[in-house]
C-alpha cells in the first residue's frame, strides 16, 4: 500500500465563504473510500481540487508526493456529478477522444461493458436517455486502468436498478491497487461496498475510519452513524 | 499530445464551419446568377429581372456578413462550451498543460476565421469577375505596376510590397485581438459565481473602453505628428501611424492573453 493522496491544512474560500477549512488527510492505495457529508459540506470542491478543477486559497495537496497537474491527471479517473460529454458525438468518437488522451485507457473493456447494456457505439449520445448517458460515462471512466478513481455523486438521480449496475461496475473495474473516491450522501446504498470512509461537516472532515472500525466501535450502520452525526 | 488536441478542437468544430463554408459557396453562385442575369436581361420581363437580380444581390450581401457572424459566434460558442461550462470538466482534466489547452483554442479559432476571410474576400472578388463581364481580372495583364507602384510609394511614402505586409498583419492582429478581446471577457466573467454572462459584458465593454482610450492618447499623440504629414513627409507619417497601430495591438494581445491564462491556470471556476 502506497500514499496516493495528501493533504495539508487544504483551504478552499470563495470569497467570504470557506468551502472547505484546513483539512488534512491520507488517502492510500486499494481502499474504496466514501466521502459522506450534507449538501455544501465541501465534498465536491475537494474532489474539483484534487482534478486540477479549483486551485486551493491554501494549505497543500500531493498525489503520490507530486502536486496536482499534468502527471497526477494522468493518474486519476474522474466522474463529475453532470453530463461531461460533447452530446452530438457518438459513443465510438468520444472513446477514440479518451483513448487518444488516457495512455490507460482499455477500449476492449469499454467495447465489452457497452456490450452487455446492449449500447450501440455508433449511438449519439444526445438520442439516449439520462440514465444511459451516465452508465456511457461510468465506463468511460472505469475503462481506464487509473490508480485513484473519483467519483462525484455516481448514483445520485438514478434509478435503482440503474443504481447496482453502477455499483457492480465500479466493483468488478478497478484494479485491487488502485483506490476508489466515492461522493454521495446517498450512503444505505453504498455502504456495503466501502471500506473507509471520510465525513465532511462544514467544510471540515470530522471522521476518517475504516468501516469495520465504525461497526466494531459505535454498533452502528454507517448510515445511522451518519444521520446522528449530521442531525438537523 | 499538442497535435492531438489540434487534431480534435479543429475536428469538433469543422463540421459547423463547413457547412457555413458550403452556404457562401450556394452564395456566392446565386449572387452571380442574379449579375449575369443583369448583364442579361431580355426586354419583355426587364423590370422583373432587376428586381429579382436585386433581391439576389441584396440576399448575398445579407448571406457573406451573417456567414462571418455565424462563424465567428459559433467558434466563441464553441470555446465556451468546453471552457467554462459542462465540457469544460473533461478539458481541464485531461493530462495536458493549460497553457496548451488555452493556445490550442485560440489557435484553432484564429485559423478558422482566418480562412473564413480569405473566402468571403474570394467570393467577392469571384462577383467582381462575373459582374464586369470577365474584365476584373483581365485589368491586371494590363495594369502597369511600375505606374502603380510609384504612385504608392509617392502617396504613401512606401513600397507596395510594405504596405500590403502592414495592412495583412493589421488585419491578422486585428482579428487576434478580437479573439482575446471575447475570450478575455469569458474569462473574468467566470470568475463570479452568478450572472456570468452580465459580468462577462461588462467586461468586454470595459476592455473595450481600455483599447479605445488608449489609441485616442495615441492618436492625441500623433497630432505632433500630423505636421510631418502637412510637410509632405508622408512616410515618417504613415511609419508612425501604423506602427503604433501595430504596437497597441500587440500590447493588448498579450495583456488579453495573460488575463486568460491567468485565470484559466489559477482561478478556474466551472459551473
Amino acid at each position: 500500500m502506497s500514499t496516493l493522496v495528501t493533504c495539508k491544512e487544504l483551504t478552499k474560500a470563495y470569497g467570504k465563504m470557506t468551502a472547505l477549512n484546513r483539512v488534512s488527510l491520507e488517502i492510500e492505495s486499494g481502499h474504496i473510500i466514501g466521502l459522506l457529508g450534507p449538501n455544501g459540506s465541501g465534498k465536491t470542491t475537494f474532489i474539483k481540487l484534487l482534478n486540477g478543477l479549483l486551485t486551493p486559497t491554501s494549505g497543500e495537496l500531493y498525489i503520490k508526493k507530486l502536486p496536482v497537474g499534468i502527471e497526477s491527471k494522468k493518474i486519476i479517473s474522474y466522474l463529475p456529478d453532470q453530463t461531461y460529454l460533447n452530446m452530438n458525438n457518438t459513443v465510438k468518437e468520444v472513446m477514440d477522444y479518451f483513448g487518444a488522451f488516457y495512455a490507460d485507457f482499455e477500449p476492449e473493456r469499454a467495447y465489452k461493458m457497452l456490450e452487455s447494456l446492449q449500447i450501440d457505439p455508433k449511438a449519439r449520445l444526445k438520442t439516449m436517455s439520462k440514465g444511459t448517458k451516465e452508465k456511457v460515462q461510468l465506463i468511460l471512466v472505469m475503462s481506464r486502468r487509473a490508480e485513484l478513481y473519483v467519483l462525484d455523486e455516481p448514483i445520485a438521480g438514478v434509478d435503482p436498478a440503474t443504481r447496482d449496475y453502477i455499483l457492480h461496475t465500479i466493483l468488478t473495474n478497478y484494479e485491487p491497487d488502485a483506490s476508489v473516491l466515492i461522493s454521495t450522501h446517498l450512503i444505505s446504498d453504498i455502504e456495503n461496498i466501502l471500506d473507509q470512509v471520510i465525513f465532511l461537516k462544514e467544510g471540515q472532515v470530522c471522521l476518517q475510519a475504516s468501516v469495520d472500525d465504525i461497526r466494531m466501535q459505535h454498533q452502528k450502520s454507517i448510515d445511522a452513524l451518519f444521520r446522528e452525526v449530521f442531525k438537523c | 499530445m499538442l497535435g492531438k488536441l489540434i487534431k480534435y478542437e479543429f475536428k469538433h468544430t469543422s463540421k459547423t464551419i463547413f457547412t457555413t463554408w458550403a452556404v457562401l459557396a450556394a452564395a456566392t453562385l446565386m449572387g452571380s446568377l442574379a449579375l449575369l442575369r443583369l448583364d442579361q436581361g431580355d426586354s419583355s420581363d426587364a423590370t422583373f429581372s432587376v428586381i429579382m437580380s436585386g433581391v439576389m444581390l441584396i440576399l448575398y450581401i445579407i448571406a457573406l456578413i451573417g456567414i462571418y457572424c455565424v462563424d465567428f459566434i459559433y467558434l466563441c460558442y464553441h470555446y465556451h462550451k468546453t471552457m467554462y461550462s459542462s465540457q469544460g470538466y473533461l478539458t481541464h482534466t485531461l493530462p495536458v498543460s493549460p497553457a496548451a489547452t488555452l493556445g490550442v483554442k485560440i489557435f484553432t479559432l484564429f485559423v478558422w476565421m482566418t480562412v473564413s476571410s480569405v473566402l468571403l474576400s474570394a467570393s467577392v472578388l469571384i462577383l467582381l469577375q462575373v459582374g464586369s463581364g470577365g474584365e476584373f481580372f483581365n485589368a491586371f495583364s494590363t495594369f502597369s505596376w511600375k505606374e502603380f507602384t510609384l504612385s504608392v510609394d509617392e502617396i504613401f511614402g512606401m513600397s507596395v510590397s510594405y504596405l500590403i505586409f502592414l495592412a495583412v498583419v493589421e488585419f491578422l492582429l486585428g482579428l487576434l485581438y478580437r479573439i482575446l478581446w471575447i475570450t478575455a471577457s469569458m474569462a473574468i466573467g467566470q470568475l463570479f459565481q452568478s450572472g456570468r454572462t452580465g459580468f462577462s459584458i461588462l467586461a468586454g465593454f470595459c476592455i473595450y473602453l481600455a483599447n479605445q482610450i488608449v489609441s485616442t492618447i495615441f492618436l492625441a499623440a500623433t497630432g505632433y505628428n500630423l505636421n510631418a504629414f502637412l510637410e509632405g513627409n508622408v512616410r515618417s507619417f504613415m511609419n508612425y501611424v501604423m506602427g503604433g497601430s501595430i504596437g497597441i495591438g500587440i500590447a493588448f494581445i498579450v495583456l488579453l492573453y495573460g488575463i486568460c491564462f491567468y485565470i484559466n491556470k489559477k482561478k478556474l471556476n466551472l459551473e
